[in-house]
């Protein structure tokens, strides 16, 4: 994949995943959101269509960290940060004066988008409530993640639990290996695709699916080139 | 003088919550903490109102409802935003957070139209096989707009 392509395919994904968030802050009875948010959604309209991706993606991080002090913070936890990130690496993809810092700038996003999973399978395998099940058994008996109150029956099945954890923990850790080859990263990918599924089905997380996979034609576009 | 340090205090929290974006940590999950519930209670001249949860989950969605909110989810989103709130206001008692939480109640509860309400925070949490809930937070009595508000214990 060409650097151009990751490129725009990244914009193109990232313009998803920011109309979709506009669209549902938009619908919010509160005044003032729908005003905070129709700008979002313009600018996500034209990354979409590739019109002045450069002053649009600069556009879009302003605006993105406007939102951020306007909630005293993400509204959205891990996937506002994902989606600031895409902003600021595409911003310095377009802005950076050479093309090896323009380069640098998305596979910033690429090694960013591995430590994600590396690092979130890390901090679960160190602890032994993981290592049990039990931390996920817990996720499900009273978290307030369940999208609905059937879901809290999952606690009571621990070994599905405790091969879930592993599954995950597996998965996340070894992510990075499979950055060695081109038909491991695409299977990997697919398969981080529908654990994100999962978790906006199970978890209601919608917003971590769009925002990482607007992330992963970096790494698809870094692997080629380092690797390929 | 006041002006100046204001902004600067201002720079120093768009930095606060900028750097997290450029170097995130992805430490998602290490841990399950104690996790908050909002209650709400309606204050008037009665007889005091019970704690009732505010948007409890329902009790079951269908794979097209599950499958639906991958595209459109305002309200799921929303009540991940306010979790936030009540683990911000358990962290460091901020008021912006206790604001968010009391004008998102007001606005997807009409009958808190004119009315008096606070919430609570219920934290539950498992102590060997057993679930504790512990409240950990009472708001102070929100008058609806126009009546002064009560005065900070």
């Amino acid at each position: 994949m060409s650097f151009d392509l990751a490129l725009r395919l990244t914009e193109a994904l990232l313009a998803l995943a920011l109309a979709q968030q506009a669209l549902e802050h938009m619908a919010s009875p509160l005044r003032g959101e729908a005003a905070l948010f129709a700008p979002r959604l313009a600018l996500a309209a034209a990354l979409a269509l590739g019109v002045a991706p450069g002053w649009v993606c600069a556009a879009l991080l302003a605006h993105g960290l406007l939102v951020l002090r306007r909630f005293d913070g993400p509204y959205n936890g891990g996937s506002d940060r994902m989606t600031l990130l895409c902003l600021i690496c595409l911003t310095g993809a377009h802005w950076a004066p050479e093309p090896a810092w323009r380069a640098l700038s998305l596979a910033y996003l690429a090694g960013q988008l591995t430590l994600s999973y590396a690092i979130s399978g890390w901090v679960k395998i160190v602890n032994p409530d993981w290592r049990t099940g039990r931390a996920l058994r817990d996720v499900f008996l009273f978290s307030t993640y369940p999208v609905s109150g059937n879901l809290r029956g999952f606690a009571g099945r621990p070994a599905l639990m405790r091969a879930t954890g592993w599954a995950v923990m597996l998965f996340e850790i070894l992510f990075p290996l499979s950055f060695l080859h081109p038909a491991a990263l695409a299977a990997s990918l697919v398969v981080a695709a529908a654990f994100h599924l999962a978790n906006a089905a199970l978890f209601g997380l919608n917003r971590f699916f769009w925002a990482w996979l607007a992330a992963y034609p970096s790494l698809l576009w870094l692997q080629a080139r380092l690797m390929g | 003088m006041n002006a100046g340090g204001g902004s600067i205090a201002g720079m120093i929290r768009m930095l606060a919550l900028f750097l997290p974006a450029l170097f995130p940590s992805w430490r998602f999950f290490p841990a399950v903490e104690p996790s908050p519930r909002i209650e709400v209670a309606h204050v008037g001249a009665g007889p005091a109102e019970a704690w009732r949860a505010f948007r409890p989950p329902p009790a079951r969605l269908t794979a097209a409802q599950m499958i639906a909110r991958l595209f459109w989810s305002p309200r799921r989103n929303e009540d991940l935003y306010l979790a936030s709130c009540a683990e911000r206001i358990i962290a460091d008692g901020r008021d912006h957070a206790r604001r968010e939480i009391l004008k998102r109640i007001r606005a997807a509860t009409p009958e808190a139209r004119g009315r008096a309400l606070r919430f609570r925070l219920v934290t539950v949490h498992r102590e060997g096989e057993r679930l504790v809930e512990r409240t950990v937070y009472v708001s102070p009595i929100d008058a609806p707009a126009g009546d002064p508000p009560e005065p900070a214990s």
